[in-house]
């Protein structure tokens, strides 16, 4: 069992977050300490999106991705198998790969030329029969794989740990939620691919900032966004007061903030009071053809799924633990890169087969929506970076945030068990789901202490509290 | 030396024999002759300017002939006319 001890008193991690009354350190996001533990403890264990198939179509595809602050080569070697790589070469360390993507054939070291297949196996060394006398075993050489990958439907995971669980596992009752956002508009599964390339930038701001909010905190929208909102963004313009999210029709539903304590993946999602898919409102006034394909895709998905119920699927925005946040028109990577800085990553999904207008007009919205030049998320980014200085001072230490809203207000449904929901008005509840989550993976010598989170027996549906942590609700 | 039907080392016409032979744009199918006498031919160009992949058609070696292996651009000795 870790724990963290610092010197201003012994004092743990528990002492630091109390979600029996929603109050958390600061250092919590500000201690390097805390955050050293975290990249061992956290990202040397989860499975975490590296990226998509469509990213790596064709033999000798790669693009880089990242896992936690280390960079990865996802690939695609000649026998059409994908892999995720550590880019650094096994010699001396070198980056074996200096491009954003591309196709190769090999991965050659600029330093010393050791050269990898796209299979990952070390094939070339210089000198190997003049000067290591071929003595140099290659097949011990290869470059570092993860130790475990999955491609669901069409998104490509991973973890460092080969005793982590299998990914659906991992995702329990959040499966369906994690397949939905990569099918087409028409229900098809792995019916997308991503635009090319990602957004990437930096924020001044610890990575569970942007991580632990989004799917969370919608009681920032009001104040924060409110000039953006203004501003009518939207693809429906100035119809009905504009706003930033295109129209929808009304469907019989509850939304609300949905978590599972358990394994810390969170929603703001939907329990439908009946089966079958809502029907398509024009919402692409501004983008002439486009709504006639989405009207025409939904027609298709609302036969596809005329008789089933559609729970926490179909709309909203979700957060696997432990960095990557998602819908079914955007992902967003939160990646630590120091205690004081996130790698903010943005990709967005399109269908496939969806003629060049349709991809066009998507990606004009959600360039003006998302990413560093996104007038929504750059209300966002001047939240978190004016509140991580504004937290690191000795006295401002000494006063921990509050993450009370909607606490101990939260109720389960049998029709979507082991998930905990608030929808009582703004919640913080998937706020304090990761933090319990984080507490557990921060604690927690292996695998084994953390998972399976029901080894008692089985469940009723009711969420329980994790290792020792509250199950109040 | 055993062949696969290359011209002995001593009849081979080396046409470009600069020290570190320039192999990026190198197509398939050029022969080349390495430091070590072998006669290779070239099968797959990784086209980084480092390595290449060859097949032995000349060798003091037997049991390499009809062999394909990755090549460094250092061990290449001359380029031999087709």
């Amino acid at each position: 069992m870790v724990t963290y001890i610092k010197g201003r008193g012994d004092r743990n991690l528990r002492d630091l977050v109390d979600l029996e009354t929603g109050v958390v350190s600061r250092e919590v996001y500000v201690n390097e300490d805390i955050y050293a533990q975290e990249l061992e403890q956290i990202y040397g264990r989860a499975w975490l999106l590296v990226g998509h198939e469509s990213q790596v179509e064709n033999p000798g595809d790669f693009v880089l991705g990242r896992m936690g602050e280390e960079e990865v080569i996802l690939t695609r070697d000649r026998k059409g198998q994908i892999h995720v790589f550590l880019n650094t070469c096994r010699h001396r360390g070198m980056k074996v790969c200096r491009y954003d993507d591309g196709n190769a054939l090999v991965f050659t070291c600029p330093f010393h030329a050791w050269t990898y297949d796209t299979d990952g196996r070390l094939v070339g060394v210089p000198h190997h029969h003049d000067a290591y006398f071929d003595e140099l075993d290659k097949s011990q050489w290869g470059l570092a794989e993860v130790a475990q990958m999955c491609n669901y439907y069409g998104s490509i995971w991973a973890t460092w740990d080969p005793k982590a669980p299998s990914f659906e596992d991992y995702l329990g009752p959040f499966k369906q939620t994690v397949r939905w956002a990569f099918q087409a508009s028409d229900g098809t599964d792995a019916g997308v691919e991503l635009y090319k390339p990602a957004q990437r930038w930096r924020l001044p701001s610890n990575w569970k900032f942007g991580a632990f909010s989004f799917a969370g905190d919608s009681a920032h929208a009001a104040m924060t966004h409110l000039s953006v909102n203004a501003a009518a963004i939207g693809p429906q313009g100035e119809v009905e007061g504009g706003g930033r999210h295109p129209l929808a029709a009304p469907f019989p539903s509850k939304r609300g903030y949905m978590s599972s304590r358990e394994l810390g993946h969170v929603g703001q999602l939907a329990i439908y009071e009946q089966p079958g898919v809502a029907d398509y409102r024009d919402t692409w006034l501004l983008e002439p053809g486009v709504d006639d394909y989405w009207r025409e895709t939904r027609e298709i998905k609302k036969q596809k799924f005329a008789n089933e119920f559609l729970h926490m699927q179909s709309d909203g925005q979700f957060h696997i633990w432990p960095n990557a946040t998602m819908s079914d028109w955007r992902i967003l990577m939160w990646h630590p890169h120091g205690v004081g800085m996130t790698e903010s990553w943005r990709q967005y999904q399109v269908d496939k087969n969806a003629p060049k207008h349709v991809k066009d007009a998507k990606r004009r919205y959600v360039m003006r929506y998302c990413g560093p030049a996104g007038i929504t998320e750059s209300d966002d980014m001047e939240n978190w970076n004016y509140a991580h200085p504004a937290s690191l001072g000795m006295v401002a230490q000494r006063y921990p945030y509050n993450f009370q809203l909607g606490l101990h207000h939260n109720h389960y449904d049998e029709r979507i068990p082991g998930v905990t929901i608030g929808d009582r008005g703004p919640s913080e509840e998937n706020q304090r789901a990761r933090l319990r989550r984080w507490v557990e993976f921060m604690e927690a010598g292996s695998w084994d202490d953390i998972f399976p989170v029901r080894k008692n027996g089985k469940s009723n549906g009711k969420p329980r509290g994790g290792n020792g942590i509250s199950s109040s609700w | 030396m055993t062949t696969e039907g290359g011209a002995p080392k001593s009849e081979r016409k080396r046409v470009n024999t600069p020290d570190g032979m320039f192999i990026r744009d190198m197509p398939e199918g050029t022969k080349l002759e390495l430091k070590n006498g072998d006669l290779v031919e070239v099968t797959l160009n990784a086209r980084d300017g480092g390595w290449l992949v060859g097949r032995v058609v000349e060798s003091e070696r037997p049991e390499s002939v009809g062999t394909e292996d990755w090549i460094f651009f250092a061990e290449v000795a001359a380029e031999i006319e087709a």
